[in-house]
């Protein structure tokens, strides 16, 4: 029988730590500052105030921004942050290259609580536009609620969780790197996704995914209190 | 090991409590822990007025830790007078009856038991015990988690860290390899560092097979192993042991995460002996004076094992504890719990166990036949009431510095 030297047993641990941490640097390259950072305390996402983005594919001059406002202005809880954009009048003199097409929106959120996606998604898509994206920044911790107004049995609960499924796959693809977990609540008629800490959760995506799976929700709203709390009624 | 030596593993350990910043980065999934109501934080802090600036229930319920801790250190001086007494005065039975209650008293007083059963479970747990960790991390692996399912993977890098969870565990299940093994423990262990001191502290507990790992032979896959030597049964209990104390510790400094796990299964709340400890405390504080018990009964368990003082009764509490939590609490996310319940029960049913009170029972041995009454009076005396104290009320203090609400 042959026993490890302490040599090597040194060796071979701190070999694999090494390896451990340069698996993880090159699947997420760093600087040095965020590499000595504490977990979460540089992330984009974390810790700040709540923003929403909207990433519109088609979002060509100060007309479209003006659709885009009016259909959110009735929303008090948002302030839409405006992207310089040509007027109306230059860009019907100058056409643009298609990679100048698409814009980004970002909303400022002053009570993330009375913030429903859907009727966001809904306002945009009355006003002739649509967002192919839409991206929560800021919570550090908090899941996503979706209200389905179907769910009549066990057959429903389980076959949304089933075709949420979905998502794990996807993963790997570069897709839902934002979610950590989801649930299925019956009871409460609710799918909610789990956000993993200081995530950029992307809303279009879970839309995507329950679509997928046969569900329109009613609402999508972000939570950061407890599991079960009520939700609050716009003032 | 030396004394000093392992003063100084536990300063190391202290300061890593002490002197970090990072928040846990746990998630809410398996184990809900998202607090349902606010907690009193003031209770934690400095309480103006209080007994050495604490809260006064804080150090009610410290005190009787300290009391339980002190009466089991006491007692563990004088087993071997009482079971003696009790054997030769009043159980003088005789037979079956006295040999069943002869291998009792053993197993209470950590003393090696002759049975046959007894030998065989022991068997059995040090191979559940060493092929359990494999089983774990195939089952992080399929839960997208690194090591515990608390600890979710990063998905840039989820897929590497998959494979090699898997490859390890088919290394630990076949029994190949182990000193690698052990490394590859130690390292993964050094790597959730990454993470924060929190996560690396809280999988303390998962370095304890690492010791039987890295001390067992290359050619680990062509033997049966059964029994783990006195050594390595040694560094087992000190690392098993010094895990459950950093995770009470844990527990008191980062209240917010065991009071929401609280709040969302509140059936383990209703334990007898976290109720004796926060007994006639102000119920307005009731999550609070749970928090501290919970978190200092662990403490307690935690060093009683890592001194080797009834480590069987200690390790029983905790296997019962953690079944509790595993069939009864929460059910199916707690399945990971079987590494730690195998590993107690290698350690409950071994008859390789030994104590760090040695020396001081060597002294108090030779003032026994010097007939010095004083001397062992002050010996026994002295070294339970500063164990009592060192063990429950420094670092309850410190800690009571830091502001803790934002965790």
């Amino acid at each position: 029988m042959t026993f490890a030297t302490t040599k090597q047993l040194v060796l071979m641990t701190a070999l694999w730590a090494l390896t451990l941490f340069g698996i993880d640097y090159a699947k997420n390259p760093r600087t040095l500052g965020q590499l000595l950072a504490p977990p979460g305390a540089l992330s984009a996402a974390g810790g700040g105030a709540p923003v929403i983005t909207l990433y519109m594919n088609h979002l060509c001059c100060s007309g479209c921004l003006s659709d885009v406002t009016t259909a959110l202005e009735k929303f008090k809880a948002l302030t839409v942050k405006s992207p310089s954009l040509e007027s109306e009048d230059e860009a019907n003199m100058v056409p643009m290259p298609e990679a100048y097409f698409g814009k980004q929106i970002e909303l400022e959120v002053s009570d993330l609580r009375y913030v429903d996606f859907m009727a966001i998604d809904r306002a945009l898509r009355d006003a002739g536009l649509v967002a192919e994206h839409i991206e929560l920044r800021g919570p550090r911790h908090y899941r996503l609620e979706a209200t389905l107004n179907h769910m009549c049995c066990k057959s429903c609960s389980l076959g949304a969780k089933e075709g949420l499924e979905m998502t794990r796959g996807l993963k790997s693809q570069g897709q839902f790197k934002w979610l950590d977990s989801f649930d299925v609540e019956k009871e409460r008629k609710l799918i909610i996704a789990n956000a993993r800490y200081d995530a950029v959760a992307d809303v279009g995506e879970f839309l995507t995914a329950l679509n997928h799976a046969g569900f329109q929700p009613s609402a999508i709203v972000a939570m950061t209190n407890a599991e079960g709390s009520p939700r609050p009624t716009p003032p | 090991m030396t004394s000093r030596r392992r003063v100084g593993e536990l300063i190391v350990l202290v300061s890593a409590i002490l002197l970090g910043s990072t928040a846990a980065l746990a998630h809410e999934r398996f184990v809900k822990h998202n607090l349902k109501y606010p907690l009193h934080y003031e209770f934690f802090g400095r309480w103006p007025g209080g007994p050495f600036g604490l809260h006064p229930d804080m150090v009610r319920i410290a005190s009787r830790v300290a009391s339980v801790l002190a009466a089991f250190f006491l007692i563990w001086f004088v087993r071997r007078p009482i079971t003696e007494y009790i054997e030769r005065s009043l159980l003088r039975v005789g037979g079956p009856t006295q040999r069943a209650l002869h291998k009792l008293a053993c197993f209470l007083t950590d003393q090696p038991v002759r049975d046959r059963v007894f030998h065989a479970i022991g068997e059995w747990a040090v191979i559940a015990f060493l092929r359990s960790p494999g089983l774990v991390l195939m089952y992080s692996a399929t839960n997208d988690s690194l090591v515990m399912p608390s600890f979710p993977l990063d998905p840039a890098s989820a897929q590497i860290f998959k494979f090699v969870q898997v490859a390890l565990a088919i290394l630990i299940l076949t029994q190949t390899w182990l000193p690698l093994c052990g490394a590859m423990v130690v390292g993964t262990w050094l790597y959730l560092f990454r993470w924060g001191w929190m996560v690396a502290v809280d999988a303390v507990p998962v370095l304890t097979v690492a010791v039987v790992y890295l001390s067992s032979p290359w050619q680990s896959h062509k033997l049966a192993i059964t029994r783990i030597n006195a050594q390595q049964m040694r560094r087992v209990r000190f690392v098993l042991g010094l895990g459950f104390l950093a995770l009470g510790w844990l527990k008191v400094y980062n209240h917010n995460l065991i009071a929401g796990v609280a709040d969302n299964a509140p059936s383990i709340m209703k334990d007898r002996m976290i109720g004796f400890f926060m007994a006639g405390t102000d119920p307005h504080y009731r999550r609070e004076c749970w928090v501290i018990a919970f978190g200092l009964a662990e403490i307690m368990s935690g060093f009683m094992m890592t001194v080797g003082i009834f480590t069987r009764v200690w390790g029983a509490i905790m296997v019962f504890m953690f079944t509790k939590l595993l069939l009864v609490d929460f059910g199916w996310d707690e399945i990971p719990h079987i590494y730690p319940i195998s590993a107690l029960l290698t350690v409950i049913f071994s008859n390789q166990l030994s104590s760090e009170t040695a020396p001081i029972e060597a002294l108090d041995e030779a003032a026994w036949r010097a007939g010095h009454h004083v001397r062992r009076l002050a010996i026994i005396g002295g070294s339970t009431i500063v164990a009592a104290i060192l063990v429950v009320f420094p670092l309850l203090y410190f800690i009571s510095f830091f502001d803790r609400s934002g965790l």
